[in-house]
């Protein structure tokens, strides 16, 4: 009889003992969203093309430049679009002297240089419009520049029939990431 | 000794369930301006244990389900660059709880936090958890996407 009871007792501790071990589990998949946004912006300071010095000669002396800061991602997917292009806002300069005979902007010729790896800078010298924008750099997919600078020469065909003046002419710089 | 076994059933541990408010949305914009981006919004996790007993133990776990976002053009980005960092409150019940430091994601179960129950159903605490990523100008434009596993444990 005495053995019996201690037989018992014995299994209800095991019985317990397991019981402490039980686990249970849950979980959750939350999503986690990245986005990565394109990027494109630039900053162009005013600048002067120059002063002519010799009449007879200006594609030498009037030929300016300027900087074009920018910053640009592209995606992997994108271009052929990715560029910074540059059309006048004006289809003629504005003289300083009423009356005074302008350049027009089919005398205007425009160029750039710009480096770095999917960076390709249009060299050659295109005529300026102020219908259509023109291509100064153009960017390859995937191309990823957080502080780029381009620059973007400007020259003036010379001509016995410009009046001795100062002329301006506003000019859009624009860049697009795709 | 049938019948020992089958009265002990019923002082198993309570089961553990958990709940989230959501996913996680990382708005990353220019590096150079936020090269640290916080998430557009926390992630909460509820975790309940029903029927706890006195000295039951508790834990919830973070990791990646892999080891990279993935987009549909961009390179991986991997989710190493997620830091984590989580605070917890007992919403109900009783027993505590007790937050680790915040980590970097890895696809290793970390325990984000742990504690111990009375024997009050349900015994329900929720995390709070906060997120950045580190961001940087290697990053192709594009929507990437991974998932947590956020596991609890209750024994």
């Amino acid at each position: 009889m005495n053995k019996s009871i201690i037989l018992t007792a014995v299994i209800l501790i095991a019985a317990l003992a397991t019981s402490g071990q039980a686990q249970s589990t849950s979980a959750a998949s939350p999503t986690m969203t990245l986005t990565v946004p394109q990027v494109a912006t630039i900053s162009v300071s005013n600048f002067t093309m120059g002063t002519s010095a010799n009449p007879g000669s200006f594609a030498t002396t009037l030929q300016g430049s300027v900087n074009l800061n920018y910053m640009v991602r592209v995606p992997q997917g994108g271009s052929p679009n990715a560029k910074i292009t540059v059309q006048a806002a004006n289809t003629s300069l504005t003289a300083g002297t009423t009356g005074s005979a302008a350049p027009g902007l089919t005398s205007l010729q425009y160029s750039a240089t710009a480096s770095g790896t999917g960076v390709t800078a249009n060299s050659s010298w295109q005529s300026l419009s102020g219908t259509t924008a023109g291509t100064l750099v153009t960017f390859a997919a995937g191309t990823k520049v957080n502080a780029g600078t381009a620059t973007a020469s400007f020259r003036v065909t010379d001509s016995p029939t410009y009046d001795a003046d100062t002329y301006t002419l506003p000019l859009t710089f624009t860049i697009s990431s795709q | 000794m049938v019948l020992l076994v089958s009265a002990t059933s019923g002082w198993a541990s309570g089961s553990v369930s958990i709940s989230t408010s959501g996913g996680v949305t990382f708005p990353a914009g220019n590096p150079s301006v936020q090269p640290i981006t916080p998430a557009s919004n926390s992630l909460v996790a509820t975790i309940t244990v029903t029927s706890p007993k006195n000295g039951d133990f508790w834990n919830l776990t973070i990791r990646g389900a892999s080891s990279n976002f993935t987009g549909s053009s961009g390179a991986p980005i991997p989710i190493a660059n997620v830091q984590w960092s989580a605070s917890a409150v007992v919403l109900d019940g009783r027993g505590n709880v007790t937050v680790s430091s915040g980590q970097n994601l890895s696809t290793s179960d970390f325990t984000v936090a742990f504690g111990s129950t009375g024997n009050k159903s349900p015994f329900i605490v929720q995390v709070t958890f906060t997120f950045t990523i580190t961001n940087s100008w290697t990053y192709d434009a594009d929507t990437y996407l991974q998932n947590l596993v956020l596991t609890a444990t209750a024994n």
